[in-house]
Order: C-alpha cells, then structure tokens, then sequence
C-alpha cells in the first residue's frame, strides 16, 4: 500500500464520523426551525435582493418568507430524519442542497459559518458509506476544518489585531471581561488587550495545525499527535465557550465548533465511553422503539403527518415544506415514523420558543420600516396571536391601527429597533 | 502501478479549492467582500462606516437626501455600510428601476470616504 493510499484509504473506526453526523445533524434541524424561520420576513423585501452567486439570481425565482420558510423546514426535517435513522446518502445530499440554497439564496445571510456547514455536510454527506465510514471523505473534512482555522489566524496577522487595539476598539463591547481580567492578575488593560489579541490568533493557528494532523491520529504510533488533539480539544473548548460567554450574535456556531472538536479531538477511548452510556439510557427510554422501522413499506405513508402539522404552524410555506417531505419519505419508508416524530417536535419546539411571534413581529418591524402600514399591522396581529406582544407593541399595535385607518404613515426614527 | 482514482482526484481538487477560494482574495488585494476567506472579526468587518444617499427624480432640479432603510431592508443597509459592491451595484439598478433619474451613495468610513454616482437611462 502505498503512503497516498495508506494516508487516505486505510480503515477509521466508525464512532467518530457516526457521532459528528447525527450531532451536525440534529443541531442543523433546530438551527433550520428556530433561528432561520424568524428572519424570514426579510427575503424579497421590496422585491430586492442580490444572491451570493451571479448565476443564482439569474435561475432562482425572487426569494419570499414562503420560500424560504419551506427551504428551512424542509432541510430541518430531512437532517432530523437522516440523523435519527442513520438516512441514506442521497437524503444527506438533499439536506446539503437545502441548507446551501438557504444561505445562498441571499446576501440577507452573511454568516460565514453558514458557508463553513455547507462544507462540513458535503464532508457528512460523502463520508456516509453503505456500510462502514468512507475514509479519505472523513479525513479530508478534517483537513478543511484545519484550513478554515488557519485562515482565520491569517485573518488576524495584521499589526492592529495583534497589537489589541482592533480587538479593544471593534470587540470592546462584548469583550469587557478581558480588561477586568488583567486588572485582576496585576496586568494593565493595554496588555490584557494585547494579549487578547494575540491569544486569538495563537489559538486559531494551533486549531488549525491540530484538525490538519486529528485525521489520522487513531492507531498513530507517534504519541504527540494524542498529544496535541486533546490540547487543541481544550483550547477550542475554552475559546468557544469564551466566544459564547462574550455573548456574539453568531448563533450557534459555538456549538457546531465545540461539536466538531468533540468529536474529532477527544480521545476514541472517551467517545466509546460516552456513546455506550448514550445509547444504554436511550434504550431505557425505549427511544430507537418510538422512531424506529417495524418493517412496514405503508409506514412511509405517516409522513402523510407533515403537511397537517405544517398546516397547523400558520407560517408561509410550512404546509408546501410538510407535503414536499412527505413525497420524499415515500422513496425512504423506513422515515416515515421519525417524520411524523419530527414534525410534532419542530411544532412544539416552535411553540415553545415562540419562532412564530418572532417571525411575524420581525415581519412587522420590516412592513412598517418600508412604510407599509397593512401589511404591518396585519402582520403584528398574527403575531399577538403566538406570544404576549408587551406594552410597548400593544402601543404600537394602536398606533398601526389609526394609521391604516386614517391612511398616514407612521416614520419610525433611523435607530428604533425595538418595537415591533 | 495503481491506477488513479476519482476520489484521488477530488482530494486534490478539494484542497486545492479550499486554499485557493481564500487565498485569492488575499492575491486580489483584499477588497470589501471578505466572504468565502474566513476572514471573520477582521480590521475590513470592525471598520465603522456610514452612508449617506440622494437621488434626484426624473424632471426635478434638485436632489433630495433618502432614508436608506425606508428604501429597502436594513440588513441591506448594513451591506452597503460594509462596501459590499454587489448589493450596491444591485441597490443602484433597482432604485434606477423604481423611477430615479440620478443617484449618489456616499460611503465614509473615518477619513476615507468613496462616492458611487449613477445616472440612470430613462425608461424606453
């Protein structure tokens, strides 16, 4: 065997791929339902928008809250399915289109993680073989990841960052533990800042050098490459949850970060460990009984289920989502019962966090901003239907209400954000 | 010898797209739209900048000074404050479309500032 082949080819255990993709996965389905449902207001505004591709605008049709409603619920649902059912390649890839379509649609979505999980689905969706992990599509998703970290060291070799002074100036606001900090341990704040600064670039290069050799770590003789995994496990541990604590609006990032390292870093032996306990208590529950196949080709007709349950969410585009995944769990039966699981839990987990008040308040806010008073006030009504608008909004809400009657137009100053 | 395989092939081609990609943004000599090279909290996303924007309708004299986000969606507003030249390029098209004859953006960030004008063909 030669060295490119050895490199490439030769056996991984299945744990750690198996872990990362139900974990991308099931995190993916509540980011899709939770966090990109409420900005769906946005697309197509006006009827304006520019894609993050030329030839995308040219081939898709103007983006709409429906549309994109349906894109995430549709892409949330498969990930669920796929993740509790370990689905099949072609459902992966559906769940990559999906999810990519979603961000790229529109420059309204400039989260570069966005990108990066695209990545890593096309790594899920080609690791994914028919009966043991494929090796060279795991390692060379390893290696990408080692990539990303390293740039974003790159990003910060410049004399402003590593000096502290970009970090204090642009991150001050959300970083006012660093100066606290080196008061406390006796440092000034300048150098707490440049240490900051530093800090940061020194941890992305690390992360970065540590994903680019973690591929091929299992079964290595070389014993500092266990070594320097398990230190970059709990550097990329401390920097995330620091990155979390500082409280950045990059949703969930964090997590996906802290999950990859999870499973690419910790040491094989911790993971079987973890994942024997997991799956005991799981079956205590008697949860692989609840979403499992009994066999029956009929049950991928309970995916009949989604177009209700999307029907019931009240949302642009959720009935169409519902249908389009109850036509795709026809060709994958053995989904038909986790779709119907998924679907009550995207309902309630909707409920719950009251993703429907978001969306329709933030529609609000949008209509009433472009200075359209009845789309604006019929958009605030649906959402004091899902959630307790508060008094500023019932205010609002009046306000909206006189305005359409007597035909003006409300002018909300340049920085209200608040309300609705 | 061993023949080449396709997944040899999209080892090579995925790496070599996944140092380019970045990569080139640093060998055009960076530039306002950062995405796609990992670029995040980098001195270009950390830069404050603000807009300021006239148009000029058509068989009027004089200009007038527009509330961007009364004209289209904020989160198009903050691409614009960032330089995105797609969404002003685009931004400057539909406001031609929506009837304008004539339309200044002007970006400032601290001392440097850069202007965008834009006459627009009337309507056939």
């Amino acid at each position: 065997m030669s060295r490119w082949q050895h490199a490439w080819y030769s056996p991984i255990d299945e744990l750690r791929p198996r872990l990362f993709r139900v974990g991308l996965l099931l995190v993916l389905a509540f980011d899709c339902w939770l966090n990109r449902v409420p900005r769906a207001g946005k697309y197509g505004a006006g009827g304006f928008n520019v894609a993050h591709f030329e030839w995308l605008d040219r081939i898709q049709p103007m983006p709409s809250p429906g549309l994109y409603i349906t894109v995430q619920l549709v892409t949330g649902l498969l990930a669920l399915v796929a993740a509790l059912t370990n689905g099949p390649r072609w459902m992966l890839a559906l769940v990559t289109l999906g999810w990519t379509w979603g961000w790229s649609m529109s420059l309204l979505d400039a989260y570069q993680h966005h990108y990066l999980l695209s990545l890593l689905l096309v790594g899920v969706t080609l690791s994914r073989g028919y009966d043991t992990p494929c090796p060279w599509a795991w390692r060379l998703t390893g290696v990408n990841i080692g990539i990303v970290y390293s740039f974003a060291a790159l990003t910060k070799v410049d004399g402003r960052w590593l000096s502290g002074e970009l970090v204090s100036q642009g991150l001050g606001r959300s970083l006012r533990w660093v100066p606290e900090l080196a008061t406390t341990v006796g440092l000034s704040t300048s150098t707490g800042w440049l240490l900051a600064g530093l800090g940061a670039c020194l941890v992305d290069l690390t992360l970065g050098l540590t994903y680019l050799a973690a591929p091929w770590r299992d079964g290595s003789p070389r014993r500092w490459m266990g070594a320097l995994a398990t230190i970059g496990a709990l550097l990329a541990l401390a920097f995330h949850l620091s990155i979390e604590y500082s409280g950045f609006k990059i949703e969930l990032f964090s997590t996906y970060t802290i999950w990859a390292s999870l499973c690419w870093l910790w040491p094989l032996s911790w993971l079987q460990w973890a994942d024997e306990r997991v799956r005991r208590a799981l079956q205590k529950l008697r949860f692989p009984a609840l979403i499992g196949h009994s066999g029956y080709r009929a049950e991928g007709l309970l995916g009949v289920a989604a177009p209700l349950v999307g029907a019931a969410l009240q949302l642009p585009g959720a009935a169409v989502a519902g249908a389009i995944t109850s036509v795709v769990i026809l060709f994958y039966p053995k989904g038909g019962r986790t779709l119907l699981f998924g679907s009550l839990l995207m309902w309630a987990a909707m409920d719950v966090l009251q993703t429907r008040f978001h969306y329709y308040r933030f529609l609000a806010q949008n209509e009433l901003r472009l200075g359209r008073m009845e789309p604006a006030l019929e958009a605030l009504e649906t959402a004091a239907l899902f959630g307790e608008l508060g008094e500023t909004r019932r205010e609002r809400l009046e306000e909206l209400r006189e305005a359409v009657s007597t035909g003006t137009v409300i002018v909300l100053p340049e920085s209200e954000e608040s309300a609705p | 010898m061993r023949r080449i395989r396709l997944s040899d092939l999209w080892i090579v081609g995925w790496i070599l797209f996944q140092i380019g990609l970045p990569l080139s943004w640093y060998l055009r000599g960076g530039g306002a739209d950062e995405r796609f090279a990992w670029r995040m909290f980098s001195a270009q996303h950390l830069t404050r900048c603000e807009l300021r924007y006239t148009e000029r309708a058509p068989g009027i004299a004089e200009t007038t000074e527009q509330r961007l986000d009364q004209l289209v969606q904020g989160t198009w507003v903050k691409a614009m404050t960032k330089g995105r030249p797609a969404v002003i390029d685009a931004f400057l098209s539909y406001r031609c479309a929506q009837g304008a004859s004539e339309l200044t953006l002007e970006r400032k960030c601290g001392t440097v500032s850069e202007t965008y004008r834009q006459r627009c063909e009337p309507p056939p």
